[in-house]
């Protein structure tokens, strides 16, 4: 028994610090597979991008064609529609481009690798192999920053190398001379039959990637915008009506996350958003055609019979300025140019005023609102708190919000009418995004996520000094994201 | 030596990241030393050599789940262990059972190993059948108990007791014989 613990114990001594540096060509092996399985995920992932510009534009597609046969009159302004594709495509192609250069950068970082001989410690065989590190040739000014690690690291392996000799003069030439009869075939091997044979070797193993960088997710968000607005006296005086409220809606879109670290990624994509406010049941004085006309032209006999009607529907009414057949309204937003007198609407005019500019007031059952839709492409960046199954991540940004929709639209007995759009109008705007994110994994590849956002919108998306329209929206994004 | 594991542990950092120049940094590092465990395992050094590639590829797809709790060494290690052992299942998984027949074991000094070098021992390690150079390796090198060794290798207990020890039997067999040889030259 004693012998037995003996012999195991001199093998493990013996054997324990037993070191060799393998022959250069396992290195270049190890980073092609490396390299290969990067390049695949970026193959994959354009693929992705692909397939999802398609969704994408069938989607806004979808919207559009179903935006434009509204039931209107042949008062509905269509002038949303040009800005989609054009807005669109040019960001989806400039991706791919990226995608395209980051993989040329990643082909030019081929490793080199050096043989050094180093006759040392009496032994003229034996052949040390060291490996450089110098081994990104494409970026000369990362190189430079990393050179001083980089010495103290050889340094640190030479001292290795060191001990290696060291430990290896005692021992017998059979061992390495077995190296020496391989390596030959190795060398005729030029680096690029080596690397394409990696490529191929990598590409038969498609270990999967545990470390998911990347995350693509659908998105739905219903959601409530509203706005935080200011108007200038003047402009105010023209606007009689005060009692806005905000817009339920539903946006969507597609996102794209890609991991930095541990607990950071950052995200974009393309979504759809609605902004808008409603102005209706506001005017407690002029609140009905049938008011205006008893309090302004004839007897006060219907105002009994007005104040009970009042109360079930909803009547807008404004001051509006008629110039040259184009009415215009101060409105919450900014001031609109309606297309025509809406349905069910009637325009009374000061008889008393002679001038040309003729002001009148607007009146109309239902309520008149101001829509905005906005695609939105945000940036932001997201922190995970908790990093299990059930995952917390904070989430703030920037988001790029450009006009593809300007609307404005009077609801009364007719039907949903689009009488024109808002003047002065910004196309580009930026907004702030914050919020708090939950997500559960289903599998390794597939979760779910639920995210409260709040966009809020910096600058007066109006560029009329007279309003300052800033609308917030509050969403809760929920989608399905698939990692890889 | 405290500021080189600092070093390590900010290179591990970059091999999370992804970075070619960290990569390199641990692969310098550790190569030499993770060879020499993989050519104990393996039959031959093309073997090894294989079997390191693989390992390799393991540490740096894997590295983001090394939590810097306990060596980072031994967590290596333990990869090209794992890579030796499937590589193992895959070629010898219809080796024959042997029985086991426990030989009367010799005198056996330390002084004779002492004569023979490295090299050499890890020669016989590698001539030894498959199977006893795995629990071998596993046993001796490793510290591993036959309990954990049988689940590893997918035997028996008992089969692990006696291929050990006919791994042990074969390599004082083949020292001796040896050292005989290097003595009458």
């Amino acid at each position: 028994m004693k012998e037995i613990k003996n012999i195991d114990k001199a093998v493990k001594e013996k054997l324990e610090g037993f070191s060799v540096v393998p022959p250069p060509h396992i290195w270049e092996n190890v980073q092609g597979q490396l390299a290969a399985g990067k390049r695949n995920k970026r193959i994959a992932f354009t693929r992705w991008i692909a397939a999802a510009a398609v969704v994408l534009l069938a989607m806004l597609a979808g919207w559009y064609f179903n935006n434009s046969t509204q039931p209107d009159s042949q008062t509905t302004a269509q002038q949303q529609t040009p800005g989609i594709n054009t807005v669109v495509t040019p960001k989806t192609r400039s991706k791919g481009k990226e995608i395209q250069q980051k993989e040329l950068i990643g082909e030019n970082t081929t490793q080199t690798q050096s043989n050094k001989k180093e006759g040392n410690s009496g032994n003229s065989q034996k052949q040390i192999t060291v490996l450089s590190t110098s081994n990104t040739v494409a970026k000369k000014s990362l190189y430079k920053k990393n050179l001083p690690p980089v010495r103290e690291n050889q340094l640190l392996f030479a001292k290795i190398n060191r001990k290696e000799i060291r430990f290896n003069t005692l021992t017998t030439e059979i061992f390495l001379e077995k190296h020496a009869t391989a390596e030959p075939n190795e060398f005729t091997l030029t680096n690029e039959d080596k690397m394409l044979i990696a490529a191929n070797v990598a590409s038969k193993n498609t270990d999967k990637f545990e470390n998911r960088r990347w995350k693509m997710g659908l998105n739905v968000s219903p959601g409530y915008s509203s706005q935080v607005v200011n108007h200038s006296e003047s402009y105010a005086q023209n606007m009689s009506y005060s009692g806005e409220t905000g817009n339920t809606n539903i946006g969507g879109g597609f996102a794209v996350q890609y991991k930095t670290g541990k607990r950071f990624s950052i995200e974009s994509g393309v979504y759809y958003a609605q902004n808008g406010q409603k102005s209706a049941a506001s005017m407690n004085l002029f609140a009905s055609k049938n008011d205006v006309g008893s309090n302004y032209y004839s007897s006060n006999e219907s105002v009994s019979m007005d104040a009970v009607s009042r109360v079930s529907t909803p009547t807008f009414s404004n001051t509006v300025n008629i110039n040259n057949g184009t009415i215009l309204m101060n409105g919450n937003a900014g001031i609109v140019a309606l297309d025509a007198t809406p349905k069910g609407a009637e325009i009374t005019t000061n008889a008393e005023t002679k001038s040309m500019i003729a002001p009148g007031t607007m009146v109309a059952e239902g309520e008149f609102s101001q829509v905005f839709d906005f695609i939105e492409i945000p940036l932001l960046l997201r922190f995970r708190i908790l990093d299990t199954k059930f995952g917390i991540e904070l989430v703030g940004g920037l988001n790029t919000g450009i006009v593809v929709g300007n609307n404005a639209y009077i609801d009364n007995s007719y039907g949903v009418q689009n009488v024109g759009s808002t003047q002065d109008i910004s196309e580009i705007n930026l907004s702030g995004a914050a919020g708090v994110g939950m997500s559960y994994a289903l599998g390794k590849h597939i979760s779910v996520a639920v995210e409260p956002r709040l966009n809020y919108y910096f600058n007066s998306i109006n560029s009329n000094p007279e309003v300052d329209f800033r609308p917030y929206r509050i969403g809760i994004y929920t989608g399905v994201y698939y990692a890889f | 030596m405290h500021k080189d594991l600092e070093d390590l542990k900010e290179i591990i950092e970059e091999c999370v990241a992804g970075k070619a120049q960290a990569q390199a940094k641990l692969y310098e590092l550790f190569a030499p030393k993770m060879f020499g465990v993989c050519l104990r395992y393996a039959t031959d050094s093309a073997e090894a050599e294989d079997n390191l590639q693989e390992g390799f590829i393991k540490v740096f797809k894997h590295i983001d789940k090394f939590k810097h709790k306990g060596s980072f060494e031994g967590w290596m290690r333990r990869i090209m262990v794992n890579v030796s052992i499937e590589k193992y299942r895959k070629q010898h998984f219809m080796y024959p059972v042997e029985d086991v027949e426990i030989y009367e074991s010799n005198v056996f000094s330390n002084d004779i190993l002492d004569e023979i070098s490295v090299q050499e021992l890890i020669g016989l390690i590698q001539e030894l059948p498959p199977r006893y150079r795995m629990v071998f390796n596993l046993f001796v090198m490793e510290g591993m108990g036959h309990k954990e060794i049988s689940k590893e290798m997918n035997i028996s207990e008992g089969t692990s007791k006696s291929n050990l020890a006919r791994a042990r039997e074969i390599l004082q067999r083949k020292v001796k014989n040896l050292y005989r040889e290097v003595e009458t030259k």
